[in-house]
Protein backbone atom coordinates (compact mmCIF):
# COMPACT_ATOMS: atom_id res chain seq x y z
CA UNK A 1 0.00 0.00 0.00
CA UNK A 2 1.36 3.41 -0.94
CA UNK A 3 1.85 6.04 1.75
CA UNK A 4 2.97 9.64 1.28
CA UNK A 5 4.14 10.97 4.63
CA UNK A 6 5.14 14.48 5.68
CA UNK A 7 8.73 14.48 6.86
CA UNK A 8 10.36 17.35 8.69
CA UNK A 9 13.14 17.48 11.19
CA UNK A 10 13.63 21.17 12.07
CA UNK A 11 17.18 20.50 13.27
CA UNK A 12 18.31 19.07 9.91
CA UNK A 13 15.87 19.98 7.16
CA UNK A 14 15.59 23.40 5.57
CA UNK A 15 11.98 22.66 4.61
CA UNK A 16 9.41 19.87 4.98
CA UNK A 17 9.10 17.23 2.24
CA UNK A 18 6.74 14.36 1.41
CA UNK A 19 8.31 10.89 1.48
CA UNK A 20 6.79 7.97 -0.39
CA UNK A 21 6.54 4.54 1.23
CA UNK A 22 5.31 1.29 -0.25
CA UNK A 23 4.38 -1.02 2.61
CA UNK A 24 2.71 -4.39 2.20
CA UNK A 25 0.05 -4.89 4.86
CA UNK A 26 0.10 -8.21 6.72
CA UNK A 27 -3.03 -10.29 6.94
CA UNK A 28 -3.77 -9.11 10.48
CA UNK A 29 -3.43 -5.38 9.68
CA UNK A 30 -6.76 -3.61 9.94
CA UNK A 31 -6.05 0.01 10.80
CA UNK A 32 -3.82 2.73 9.39
CA UNK A 33 -1.69 2.67 12.56
CA UNK A 34 -0.73 -0.97 11.86
CA UNK A 35 0.73 0.16 8.54
CA UNK A 36 2.46 3.18 10.10
CA UNK A 37 4.17 0.89 12.60
CA UNK A 38 5.37 -1.26 9.68
CA UNK A 39 6.66 1.89 7.96
CA UNK A 40 8.55 2.74 11.14
CA UNK A 41 10.16 -0.72 11.13
CA UNK A 42 11.31 -0.10 7.57
CA UNK A 43 12.50 3.46 8.31
CA UNK A 44 13.16 4.11 11.97
CA UNK A 45 13.71 7.85 11.39
CA UNK A 46 9.93 8.25 10.89
CA UNK A 47 8.33 9.80 13.97
CA UNK A 48 4.72 9.75 15.15
CA UNK A 49 2.90 9.44 18.46
CA UNK A 50 0.77 6.47 19.43
CA UNK A 51 -0.07 4.75 22.65
CA UNK A 52 -3.28 2.84 23.28
CA UNK A 53 -3.84 1.95 19.57
CA UNK A 54 -7.61 1.73 20.14
CA UNK A 55 -8.96 5.29 19.96
CA UNK A 56 -8.88 6.08 23.65
CA UNK A 57 -5.66 8.01 24.29
CA UNK A 58 -5.88 10.41 21.34
CA UNK A 59 -2.12 10.36 20.66
CA UNK A 60 -2.12 9.49 16.97
CA UNK A 61 -4.29 12.31 15.67
CA UNK A 62 -3.11 13.35 12.21
CA UNK A 63 -4.34 14.62 8.89
CA UNK A 64 -5.26 11.57 6.79
CA UNK A 65 -6.03 12.26 3.12
CA UNK A 66 -7.01 15.81 4.03
CA UNK A 67 -9.16 14.95 7.04
CA UNK A 68 -8.10 14.87 10.67
CA UNK A 69 -8.53 11.52 12.38
CA UNK A 70 -6.96 8.90 14.60
CA UNK A 71 -4.72 6.51 12.68
CA UNK A 72 -5.56 3.67 15.08
CA UNK A 73 -9.29 3.68 14.30
CA UNK A 74 -9.05 4.54 10.60
CA UNK A 75 -9.64 1.28 8.66
CA UNK A 76 -7.18 0.52 5.86
CA UNK A 77 -10.05 -0.69 3.74
CA UNK A 78 -11.48 2.23 1.80
CA UNK A 79 -8.46 4.52 2.11
CA UNK A 80 -7.57 6.17 -1.18
CA UNK A 81 -3.97 5.59 -2.29
CA UNK A 82 -1.49 7.04 -1.87
CA UNK A 83 -2.58 7.71 1.70
CA UNK A 84 -1.34 11.23 2.38
CA UNK A 85 -0.40 11.73 6.03
CA UNK A 86 0.38 15.16 7.43
CA UNK A 87 0.62 16.54 10.97
CA UNK A 88 -2.45 18.27 12.46
CA UNK A 89 -2.93 21.50 10.46
CA UNK A 90 -2.25 24.74 12.30
CA UNK A 91 -0.06 23.17 14.99
CA UNK A 92 3.70 23.77 15.18
CA UNK A 93 5.58 20.67 14.01
CA UNK A 94 8.08 19.13 16.42
CA UNK A 95 9.08 16.42 13.97
CA UNK A 96 7.34 14.55 11.14
CA UNK A 97 3.79 13.81 12.36
CA UNK A 98 4.43 14.99 15.93
CA UNK A 99 3.04 18.43 16.76
CA UNK A 100 3.54 20.77 19.70
CA UNK A 101 0.35 20.67 21.81
CA UNK A 102 1.54 23.17 24.47
CA UNK A 103 -0.86 25.93 23.46
CA UNK A 104 -3.74 23.50 22.99
CA UNK A 105 -3.35 22.27 26.57
CA UNK A 106 -2.85 25.81 27.88
CA UNK A 107 -6.31 26.62 26.49
CA UNK A 108 -7.66 23.46 28.08
CA UNK A 109 -6.27 24.46 31.48
CA UNK A 110 -7.61 28.00 31.11
CA UNK A 111 -11.22 26.77 31.27
CA UNK A 112 -10.58 25.13 34.67
CA UNK A 113 -11.42 21.57 33.62
CA UNK A 114 -12.34 20.41 37.11
CA UNK A 115 -15.28 20.79 39.49
CA UNK A 116 -15.30 24.03 41.48
CA UNK A 117 -17.43 23.63 44.58
CA UNK A 118 -16.50 25.25 47.90
CA UNK A 119 -19.48 23.90 49.80
CA UNK A 120 -18.52 21.46 52.56
CA UNK A 121 -18.37 18.00 51.01
CA UNK A 122 -21.17 15.62 52.00
CA UNK A 123 -20.44 12.46 53.91
CA UNK A 124 -20.30 10.47 50.69
CA UNK A 125 -20.13 11.66 47.06
CA UNK A 126 -21.99 14.66 45.62
CA UNK A 127 -25.07 13.07 44.10
CA UNK A 128 -26.67 13.76 40.73
CA UNK A 129 -30.06 12.74 39.41
CA UNK A 130 -29.99 10.55 36.30
CA UNK A 131 -31.19 13.57 34.30
CA UNK A 132 -28.38 15.75 35.63
CA UNK A 133 -25.90 13.04 34.81
CA UNK A 134 -27.35 12.70 31.31
CA UNK A 135 -26.44 16.36 30.67
CA UNK A 136 -22.79 15.30 30.58
CA UNK A 137 -23.24 12.70 27.87
CA UNK A 138 -21.53 13.75 24.67
CA UNK A 139 -19.17 15.97 26.66
CA UNK A 140 -17.15 13.84 29.07
CA UNK A 141 -16.09 11.39 26.33
CA UNK A 142 -13.65 13.88 24.77
CA UNK A 143 -10.12 12.42 24.64
CA UNK A 144 -8.37 15.73 23.76
CA UNK A 145 -6.86 14.39 20.55
CA UNK A 146 -7.14 17.88 18.95
CA UNK A 147 -8.63 16.59 15.69
CA UNK A 148 -11.33 19.27 16.06
CA UNK A 149 -9.13 22.25 16.94
CA UNK A 150 -6.70 21.21 14.19
CA UNK A 151 -9.54 21.39 11.65
CA UNK A 152 -11.00 24.70 12.86
CA UNK A 153 -10.20 27.76 10.68
CA UNK A 154 -10.75 30.30 13.52
CA UNK A 155 -8.29 28.25 15.60
CA UNK A 156 -5.78 28.41 12.73
CA UNK A 157 -6.26 32.20 12.56
CA UNK A 158 -6.05 32.96 16.30
CA UNK A 159 -4.53 29.93 18.04
CA UNK A 160 -3.09 32.08 20.83
CA UNK A 161 -6.40 33.69 21.84
CA UNK A 162 -9.30 31.52 20.67
CA UNK A 163 -9.84 28.57 23.04
CA UNK A 164 -10.91 26.33 20.18
CA UNK A 165 -13.59 23.63 19.96
CA UNK A 166 -11.88 21.08 22.23
CA UNK A 167 -11.36 23.57 25.06
CA UNK A 168 -14.88 24.96 24.68
CA UNK A 169 -16.43 21.48 24.74
CA UNK A 170 -14.55 20.89 28.00
CA UNK A 171 -15.67 24.29 29.30
CA UNK A 172 -19.29 23.36 28.66
CA UNK A 173 -18.79 19.97 30.29
CA UNK A 174 -18.26 21.82 33.59
CA UNK A 175 -20.84 24.54 32.95
CA UNK A 176 -23.41 21.76 32.45
CA UNK A 177 -22.37 19.89 35.60
CA UNK A 178 -24.99 20.22 38.35
CA UNK A 179 -22.30 19.81 41.02
CA UNK A 180 -20.26 22.79 39.83
CA UNK A 181 -20.77 26.15 41.59
CA UNK A 182 -18.66 28.40 39.37
CA UNK A 183 -21.00 28.60 36.36
CA UNK A 184 -21.20 32.38 36.50
CA UNK A 185 -17.41 32.81 36.69
CA UNK A 186 -16.94 30.31 33.87
CA UNK A 187 -19.41 32.19 31.65
CA UNK A 188 -17.85 35.55 32.54
CA UNK A 189 -14.43 34.19 31.52
CA UNK A 190 -15.78 33.02 28.16
CA UNK A 191 -17.65 36.27 27.40
CA UNK A 192 -14.80 37.58 25.29
CA UNK A 193 -14.44 38.51 21.66
CA UNK A 194 -11.58 36.00 21.28
CA UNK A 195 -12.01 33.13 23.73
CA UNK A 196 -15.50 32.06 22.63
CA UNK A 197 -16.77 34.40 19.94
CA UNK A 198 -14.14 33.62 17.30
CA UNK A 199 -16.31 30.60 16.49
CA UNK A 200 -17.85 31.19 13.04
CA UNK A 201 -20.06 28.07 13.25
CA UNK A 202 -18.15 26.34 10.45
CA UNK A 203 -18.78 23.04 12.30
CA UNK A 204 -15.64 21.32 11.00
CA UNK A 205 -15.11 20.25 14.63
CA UNK A 206 -18.31 18.20 14.77
CA UNK A 207 -17.71 16.88 11.25
CA UNK A 208 -14.28 15.52 12.10
CA UNK A 209 -14.52 14.37 15.75
CA UNK A 210 -13.39 10.71 15.88
CA UNK A 211 -15.52 10.16 19.00
CA UNK A 212 -18.63 11.57 17.25
CA UNK A 213 -19.05 14.41 19.74
CA UNK A 214 -20.34 17.86 18.81
CA UNK A 215 -18.17 20.74 19.99
CA UNK A 216 -20.26 23.11 17.86
CA UNK A 217 -23.39 22.18 19.81
CA UNK A 218 -21.50 22.75 23.07
CA UNK A 219 -20.42 26.19 21.81
CA UNK A 220 -24.02 26.98 20.83
CA UNK A 221 -25.17 25.99 24.34
CA UNK A 222 -22.53 28.20 25.95
CA UNK A 223 -23.75 31.13 23.86
CA UNK A 224 -27.35 30.40 24.84
CA UNK A 225 -26.36 30.20 28.53
CA UNK A 226 -24.49 33.50 28.24
CA UNK A 227 -27.52 35.11 26.63
CA UNK A 228 -29.81 33.79 29.37
CA UNK A 229 -27.32 34.83 32.03
CA UNK A 230 -27.15 38.33 30.51
CA UNK A 231 -30.90 38.97 30.48
CA UNK B 1 -13.62 48.55 22.75
CA UNK B 2 -15.42 46.92 25.71
CA UNK B 3 -18.66 48.43 24.44
CA UNK B 4 -19.24 45.86 21.70
CA UNK B 5 -17.39 42.68 22.57
CA UNK B 6 -18.29 39.10 23.26
CA UNK B 7 -21.92 38.44 24.00
CA UNK B 8 -23.06 42.01 23.32
CA UNK B 9 -21.61 42.13 19.82
CA UNK B 10 -23.01 38.69 19.07
CA UNK B 11 -26.49 39.75 20.26
CA UNK B 12 -26.34 43.04 18.33
CA UNK B 13 -25.37 41.18 15.16
CA UNK B 14 -28.27 38.75 15.43
CA UNK B 15 -30.88 41.26 16.63
CA UNK B 16 -29.94 43.71 13.85
CA UNK B 17 -30.15 40.91 11.28
CA UNK B 18 -33.66 40.04 12.47
CA UNK B 19 -34.78 43.68 12.39
CA UNK B 20 -33.35 44.20 8.89
CA UNK B 21 -35.02 41.04 7.65
CA UNK B 22 -38.39 42.21 8.99
CA UNK B 23 -37.91 45.73 7.63
CA UNK B 24 -36.89 44.54 4.16
CA UNK B 25 -39.83 42.13 3.99
CA UNK B 26 -42.16 45.00 4.96
CA UNK B 27 -40.54 47.37 2.44
CA UNK B 28 -40.71 44.72 -0.27
CA UNK B 29 -44.42 44.17 0.45
CA UNK B 30 -45.09 47.93 0.32
CA UNK B 31 -43.23 48.29 -2.99
CA UNK B 32 -45.09 45.31 -4.38
CA UNK B 33 -48.61 46.20 -3.18
CA UNK B 34 -48.70 50.01 -3.46
CA UNK B 35 -45.46 51.40 -4.85
CA UNK B 36 -45.05 55.19 -4.47
CA UNK B 37 -45.98 56.80 -7.80
CA UNK B 38 -43.07 59.22 -7.84
CA UNK B 39 -40.45 61.08 -5.89
CA UNK B 40 -42.97 63.25 -4.04
CA UNK B 41 -44.97 60.26 -2.81
CA UNK B 42 -41.81 58.40 -1.89
CA UNK B 43 -40.62 61.44 0.09
CA UNK B 44 -43.96 61.75 1.83
CA UNK B 45 -43.77 58.11 2.87
CA UNK B 46 -40.31 58.48 4.40
CA UNK B 47 -41.28 61.78 6.03
CA UNK B 48 -44.05 60.11 8.07
CA UNK B 49 -42.74 59.80 11.67
CA UNK B 50 -43.23 56.01 12.00
CA UNK B 51 -41.76 55.22 8.58
CA UNK B 52 -38.94 57.70 9.08
CA UNK B 53 -38.09 56.08 12.43
CA UNK B 54 -38.14 52.62 10.80
CA UNK B 55 -35.79 53.84 8.05
CA UNK B 56 -33.50 55.43 10.64
CA UNK B 57 -33.49 52.25 12.71
CA UNK B 58 -32.79 50.19 9.59
CA UNK B 59 -29.66 52.17 8.81
CA UNK B 60 -28.57 52.09 12.46
CA UNK B 61 -29.00 48.29 12.45
CA UNK B 62 -27.17 48.06 9.12
CA UNK B 63 -24.21 50.05 10.45
CA UNK B 64 -24.03 48.08 13.73
CA UNK B 65 -24.29 44.80 11.83
CA UNK B 66 -21.62 45.85 9.36
CA UNK B 67 -19.31 46.99 12.16
CA UNK B 68 -19.48 43.68 14.04
CA UNK B 69 -19.08 41.69 10.81
CA UNK B 70 -16.18 43.75 9.45
CA UNK B 71 -14.49 43.80 12.85
CA UNK B 72 -14.71 39.98 12.95
CA UNK B 73 -13.12 39.76 9.50
CA UNK B 74 -10.29 42.08 10.59
CA UNK B 75 -9.73 40.16 13.87
CA UNK B 76 -9.61 36.88 11.94
CA UNK B 77 -7.31 37.89 9.11
CA UNK B 78 -5.27 40.97 10.07
CA UNK B 79 -2.79 40.12 12.83
CA UNK B 80 -0.13 42.81 12.70
CA UNK B 81 -1.13 45.27 15.49
CA UNK B 82 -0.62 48.45 13.43
CA UNK B 83 -2.24 47.03 10.30
CA UNK B 84 -5.15 45.86 12.44
CA UNK B 85 -5.59 49.27 14.07
CA UNK B 86 -5.46 50.92 10.63
CA UNK B 87 -7.97 48.46 9.16
CA UNK B 88 -10.37 48.91 12.09
CA UNK B 89 -10.01 52.71 11.87
CA UNK B 90 -10.71 52.60 8.13
CA UNK B 91 -13.86 50.50 8.65
CA UNK B 92 -15.02 52.75 11.49
CA UNK B 93 -14.40 55.88 9.41
CA UNK B 94 -16.25 54.50 6.38
CA UNK B 95 -19.24 53.40 8.47
CA UNK B 96 -19.26 56.72 10.33
CA UNK B 97 -19.24 58.54 6.98
CA UNK B 98 -22.19 56.52 5.74
CA UNK B 99 -23.96 57.11 9.07
CA UNK B 100 -23.53 60.89 8.88
CA UNK B 101 -24.66 60.92 5.23
CA UNK B 102 -27.81 58.90 6.01
CA UNK B 103 -28.58 61.00 9.09
CA UNK B 104 -28.26 64.22 7.06
CA UNK B 105 -30.44 62.84 4.27
CA UNK B 106 -33.16 61.66 6.66
CA UNK B 107 -33.04 64.96 8.60
CA UNK B 108 -33.36 66.92 5.36
CA UNK B 109 -36.39 64.84 4.35
CA UNK B 110 -38.00 65.31 7.74
CA UNK B 111 -37.36 69.09 7.74
CA UNK B 112 -39.08 69.76 4.42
Amino acid sequence: MKLSIYRYNPEQDARPRMQEYDIAPEHSDRMLLDLLIRAKVADDSLSFRRSCREGVCGSDAMNINGRNGLACITPLAGLKEPVVLRPLPGFPVVRDLIVDMTQFFAHYHSVKPYLVNDEPPPERERLQSPQERAELDGLYECILCACCSGFCPPYWWNPDKYIGPAGLLQAYRFIADSRDRATHERLAFLDDVYRLYRCRTIMNCTEVCPKHLSPSRAIERIRAKLLKDGI
Amino acid sequence: MRLLTGLRAWTVQRASALFMLGFLLWLGAVLLVSPPAGYAEWRAMVARPATGAAFGLFFAALLAHAWVGMRDVVLDYVHHPRMRAAALALVALALLGIGVWVALALAALGAR
